[in-house]
């Protein structure tokens, strides 16, 4: 049975049992996975993965069920299953599924984007090159892990309110964990990702060893890591992969559960500034900056470019249907994917000998701030900068501060960037942070 | 049902006897719930059901895999035909493996096999969704009516469950479910314009119904809760450094679990980790002494038995540290070959397309024979930290975790609450600080563990008296 098949008579049987909206989405998924452990490959891995999610909303009650069969006893299993859930749950005005008007963005019928097999023997070569050149130039560095997946999926989503989309996507992903050894001394893990739809160029300049040559540098001068023996409160530059999860940590608070709960920190300050002008955040979910584009939500609503904070004021929360309208806001903007904060002029190392005193943070290794916004953890992949130059790399040192106080105090962004294919970042200059 | 699986798997791998050093074959279902009520108000209402076959061979030191959710039985000629297929494809991965090897080996992996046939009907049916809302409901009116003061009120219900068919070229065969439901009680409080958060998790081997009860039977983790998050909301930050404490056993479980159990996973050894420098040299106090149990502790099942892994290797015990000295690795069958070890039965996949990786079952620092009230009696100035949030450790075993609730003592006895604080260090230094062990037990089972998949695992221990690095405002 076809995608499209299996919607459409999951949704025909779903309002035959009792369900006044409701929404289908049929999946199809192929996974090529190829990983090299410790030296040498190790397993090759192919998943065939089948499912499909029913949705159904009765009385204002709402339940939701995937299954990987598809056949027809199981179908009608699993629709007389998200219907019972549905009768059992509560009333609430505020469950939905999306109709044209919730649209923000156009529609797409039909969406297609990257290649459709695998290629196995680039995939091959892609870790055979990588790991060449890295024990070439880096025989300290322990490649742990290298993954090469290839993943293709296809999806048909079909609603109630007529809505459908066919989308197939396909992509690469490369991941790389490593370490640097000599003699009895390790350090620390670090990782890197990426994200592409072909085995260009500019895939294989990524990886050569004088783009990537630095993250090993970094990780072999922690072979020498220590302790710093001051506490003191200071400026930082945040590494992009670090700031991007800081960002990712601050955008929680404007998800609906938060928001719900009341316990989100930038509950009503919508068109507030709550950042230096230099915090500017966007969603890009259809940019070619990005490797794999993402064009609608899980609830059938098409992404559309959002900015998040725009010079520091926040522009919109990133709400689904059921918080928009719980919340009784205007659009669902739940699309929190592909971000990209610009670039400014500065160069990284201009940054760096602005700095007195202070510490360039690679990696935060922490517990989840508090519903205040207050963090503490351990600096991993870190740098104390002295006198206008990277002075120690750091172990066991305990970073502190606030997620919303860093953004109020950030005063610098390189012109230096990093992009992975799933976000496009530089590195990011503030205040505020204490180490101890 | 479970014996035509079994059966119709054994006659499947027979066909294809010869092709591979070692293949196995495992069926799976695996269930996931979850229900979110916040503020009374059920803004998740989820379920979900997938199955499928994977096939894992291994060949000349390369492993093979290939799994499918189009295959769930094996009743028809069709089943029977794509099953055929998967395993004919999970062979030729495995060859193309050991072609893409720099160093093709001879392994052998390590020859044994087991059988566990679990008991059909061991757990009884499943809860109905109503009874499950209805029972949130229940609980959260009755917290509501007692603590109407309280900002939020989040309850989850989270249930997950692994059922499996498992048989291998060795001979073993297992059939088994791993049910556990968690229920998360998370009360927020608002002093002063701050908002403070605590989570109380409450976890158990089993399908819903082992806590829909009457909420009358949860009153004292309710009043407990709401008063740890009331002293919080007025509570101080801590002072940073280093500072004698004590950890409680949610604390010391998530320390066994992140600090030491994972680099002392073979694999995580065989990539570097420190473990790899001291078996059998001394890393801590003699007081301390850690264990992942398989499935039994003082002759009572575990909140994640594991009697069989999935690559059909008896589920064994390992002592971690004895007394202080560093004992022994958790492995598969092709690391035990590796550093000439027994299996220990730690190989597991958590979904039917993952393949199994070395994981910690039932992990714990057994206790000793200190009392809580004497431990505290013994610091002057320090902290008691009672809950922890998420933790992180490296191969180098420097790991931090988050505190959500603590306590600090002054000359020997509790004082102000403090808010949320993170805990650092390096495991095997700080187990050599370790002066007392308290007498208790906990274990949790609430969690999840990440490791390229997600896992089932137990972990906990006694209260532990300790120094660490103490992360704060001063």
């Amino acid at each position: 049975m076809s995608l499209k098949n299996i919607s459409e008579k999951t949704l025909q049987l779903l309002l035959k049992n009792g369900a006044q909206q409701a929404q289908v989405i049929s999946s199809h998924t192929l996974l090529e996975e190829l990983q090299y452990e410790n030296n040498d490959f190790t397993l090759l891995r192919s998943v065939e993965d089948q499912s499909c999610d029913l949705t159904a909303i009765t009385e204002k009650k709402k339940g939701s069920y995937s299954v990987s069969r598809t056949d027809d006893h199981s179908l009608n299993e699993a629709v007389a299953k998200t219907i019972e859930m549905a009768k059992s749950a509560q009333e609430d005005e505020a469950h939905a599924i999306a109709t044209e008007k919730d649209q923000v963005e156009k529609a797409y019928e039909n969406f297609e984007s990257g290649p459709k097999e695998a290629d196995l023997d680039e995939m091959t070569k892609l870790i055979q090159h990588f790991v060449r050149d890295t024990h070439q130039k880096y025989p300290q560095i322990g490649l742990r892990t290298i993954g090469v997946k290839f993943i293709q999926s296809k999806i048909h989503y079909l609603n109630s309110h007529g809505i459908e989309v066919t989308s197939s996507k396909g992509y690469y992903s490369f991941s790389v964990m490593f370490n640097a050894n000599e003699k009895e001394k390790s350090s620390s893990m670090d990782f890197d990702s990426l994200s592409f739809t072909e085995f260009d160029e500019r895939i294989q300049n990524l990886l050569a060893p004088e783009n990537f040559g630095d993250k090993f540098k970094h990780t072999i001068s922690h072979l020498h890591a220590h302790k710093y023996d001051k506490s003191f409160t200071g400026k930082a530059i945040f590494m992009p992969k670090c700031w991007y999860t800081f960002v990712q940590m601050i955008n929680g608070h404007l998800t609906t559960g938060p928001l719900l709960a009341g316990t989100s920190k930038l509950q009503g300050k919508i068109g507030e500034k709550v950042g230096s002008s230099l915090f500017h955040i966007e969603s890009r979910p259809h940019s070619p900056l990005f490797a794999v584009p993402s064009i609608m939500t899980g609830e059938g609503i098409f992404t559309k470019e959002l900015t998040i904070f725009d010079e520091g004021v926040l522009n919109t929360y990133l709400v689904d249907l059921y918080g928009r309208n719980k919340l009784g806001l205007k659009e669902v903007s739940n699309f929190a994917s592909h971000l990209y904060m610009p670039a400014g002029k500065t160069s990284l190392e201009d940054m760096i000998s602005d700095i007195e005193e202070g510490i360039l943070i690679g990696r935060f290794s922490g517990g989840a701030p508090n519903s205040n916004g207050d963090f503490s953890g351990i600096a991993k992949n870190s740098f104390i900068i002295k006198d206008g130059k990277i002075a120690q790399p750091l172990s066991e040192t305990m970073i502190s501060g606030n997620l919303f106080d860093l953004t109020q105090e950030i005063y610098d962004t390189s012109a230096e960037v990093y992009q992975n294919g799933s976000f496009y970042f530089p590195y990011v200059a503030t205040a505020g942070i204490t180490i101890s | 049902m479970t014996t035509n699986n079994l059966n119709f798997l054994e006659e499947l791998l027979r066909q294809s006897e010869g092709n591979s050093h070692y293949t196995e074959l495992r069926l799976q279902k695996t269930r996931a719930q979850f229900l979110n009520l916040i503020n009374g108000d059920l803004t998740s209402n989820q379920e979900s059901e997938s199955s499928g076959l994977s096939a894992r061979s291994f060949i000349n030191g390369g492993w093979g895999y290939s799994s499918s959710s189009l295959i769930h039985n094996l009743n028809s000629s069709e089943q029977r035909e794509m099953a055929n297929q998967l395993l004919e494809r999970a062979n030729n991965h495995g060859h193309f493996m050991s072609k893409a090897m720099q160093n093709p080996m001879d392994v052998k992996l390590p020859e044994s096999s087991f059988q566990f046939i679990q008991k059909e009907g061991l757990y009884k049916g499943y809860a109905s969704t109503k009874d499950q809302i209805d029972f949130l409901k229940s609980l959260h009116s009755f917290i509501k009516e007692k603590y109407s003061d309280l900002k939020s009120i989040q309850l989850i219900l989270s249930f997950n469950e692994l059922e499996k068919s498992l048989v291998n070229t060795m001979g073993s065969q297992a059939f088994h479910l791993l049910p556990r439901t968690a229920l998360y009680l998370k009360f927020s409080m608002e002093k002063e314009g701050e908002v403070v958060s605590l989570l109380e998790p409450l976890s158990g081997n089993g399908r819903a119904q082992i806590f829909i009860k009457d909420p009358k039977e949860y009153e004292e983790t309710i009043d407990t809760l709401y008063k740890r998050v009331k002293d919080k909301s007025e509570g101080i930050h801590a002072t940073a450094g280093v500072k004698d404490l004590i950890l409680a056993p949610a604390v010391t479980g998530i320390l066994a679990h992140e600090a030491i159990g994972h680099p002392a996973e073979a694999d995580l050894v065989k990539a570097g980790s420190v473990a790899s420098q001291f078996l059998n040299k001394k890393v801590g106090s003699e007081l301390v002494t850690m264990v992942d149990l398989a499935h039994t502790y003082n002759g009572e099942e575990l909140p994640v038995p594991v009697y069989i892994d999935d690559e059909g290797v008896e589920g064994k015990d390992v002592t971690l540290i004895d007394k202080g000295v560093f004992k022994g690795y958790m492995n598969n069958r092709e690391l035990a070959s590796f550093y000439g070890h027994d299996p220990s039965g730690s190989a597991r996949a958590y979904d039917y397309n993952d393949e199994p990786l070395i994981r910690m079952r039932n992990t714990m620092i057994l206790p000793g024979e200190s009392k809580l009230e004497e431990m505290i009696s013994s610091i002057e100035d320090g902290y008691y930290f009672l809950q922890s949030s998420n933790g992180q450790a490296d191969l180098t075993s420097e790991f931090m975790f988050g505190v959500t609730m603590g306590y600090e003592i002054k000359n020997g006895k509790l004082g102000r609450a403090i808010k949320d604080t993170t805990i650092s260090g390096v495991a095997f230094d700080m187990l050599d600080t370790v002066d007392m062990v308290s007498d208790e037990m906990h274990i949790s089972c609430s969690g999840f563990c990440g490791k390229k998949q997600r896992m089932i695992v137990s972990h906990g221990g006694p209260s532990l008296k300790c120094r660490l690095h103490v992360g704060g405002r001063s």
